[in-house]
């Protein structure tokens, strides 16, 4: 009987010691409905983003990739020189343009003398 | 029951069982709000659970082991930091409290499984089956070791301070 007394009375002593104060059983209570009341962002969405991340990070790629590529595929460059109201157009592959005013009036019937030295 | 109701019920009794298992009331009162918030969630989600007291007590158990376990890791490091003078094992602030500290102290000497259905049993205050589905045991067994965790802690704790209890052993 004293024993039984005894055993209830361990069981009185814990729970007395382990007493929480109600002032920090109402803040857990007021945080956990606050913090479970917030909708979770779901899983998918977070798929979602993962997703939508990869996909513009390879499109940039694939951008960057075709702008260098049509760059390299550039006409080779030329040399613009001019001599008075003549210029001179010269390409890296040896071809040469040479582009001058118009003739003021026709020159039709004139002929050249070739005399030779 | 009203699940507003149900949380107000259940946090006392979760800090009451964290801080048995931990001996840190700021852990506590952690542990015991991330349980009630997965109980809500659940609750909001799909209804209440078929036990909510052995539901968010499962949680809290999990929980107060993974706290357990992170702290001894960070144990060393925080020594080092100076973080741990803030935070023994028994909270500074409740050092004095002999009769907290004496009844911690019992419970430590107690075999982790018999701690813990005492705990679940006379601070959860759940009934056996649901200590037995918490434990993952047989409600036969858990009735045996919260027998033995009785005795066990008549004989482990002092004489009380007012003189109530004479010391059996």
């Amino acid at each position: 009987m004293d024993d039984e007394r005894n055993l209830h009375e361990v069981d009185a002593r814990v729970r007395a010691a382990l007493m929480t104060d109600a002032a920090a059983s109402d803040r857990v209570t007021a945080r956990a409905l606050a913090d479970g009341s917030v909708r979770a962002v779901p899983r998918n969405w977070y798929a979602v983003v993962i997703v939508a991340a990869l996909i513009v990070v390879l499109g940039a790629g694939v951008w960057q990739w075709r702008r260098t590529t049509r760059a390299s595929a550039a006409p080779p460059s030329l040399a613009i020189t001019g001599h008075g109201s003549i210029l001179v157009v010269d390409s890296e592959d040896g071809r040469r343009w040479v582009v001058g005013p118009a003739p003021a009036r026709r020159t039709g019937g004139n002929y050249v003398i070739v005399i030779p030295q | 029951m009203e699940l507003e109701a149900v949380v107000a019920t259940l946090a006392p009794r979760l800090i009451a069982y964290a801080l048995a298992r931990t001996g840190c009331r700021g852990m506590a009162e952690d542990i015991a709000q991330e349980s009630l918030t997965a109980l809500v969630r659940r609750w909001q989600r799909a209804g209440p659970p078929a036990s909510p007291d052995g539901y968010t007590f499962a949680i809290a158990k999990r929980r107060v082991g993974r706290a357990i376990a992170r702290r001894a890791l960070t144990a060393p490091l925080d020594a080092l930091r100076g973080v741990a003078r803030d935070e023994p094992g028994v909270d500074q602030a409740y050092e004095d409290r002999t009769e907290l500290a004496s009844v911690l102290s019992a419970m430590r000497a107690l075999g982790r499984a018999d701690r813990d259905a005492l705990l679940l049993r006379v601070v959860g205050e759940l009934s056996f089956d649901e200590i037995a589905n918490v434990t993952g045991s047989s409600p036969g067994a858990v009735k045996m070791r919260i027998s033995r965790a009785r005795r066990r802690l008549v004989a482990l704790l002092p004489e009380h301070s007012n003189g109530r209890r004479t010391q059996s052993a």
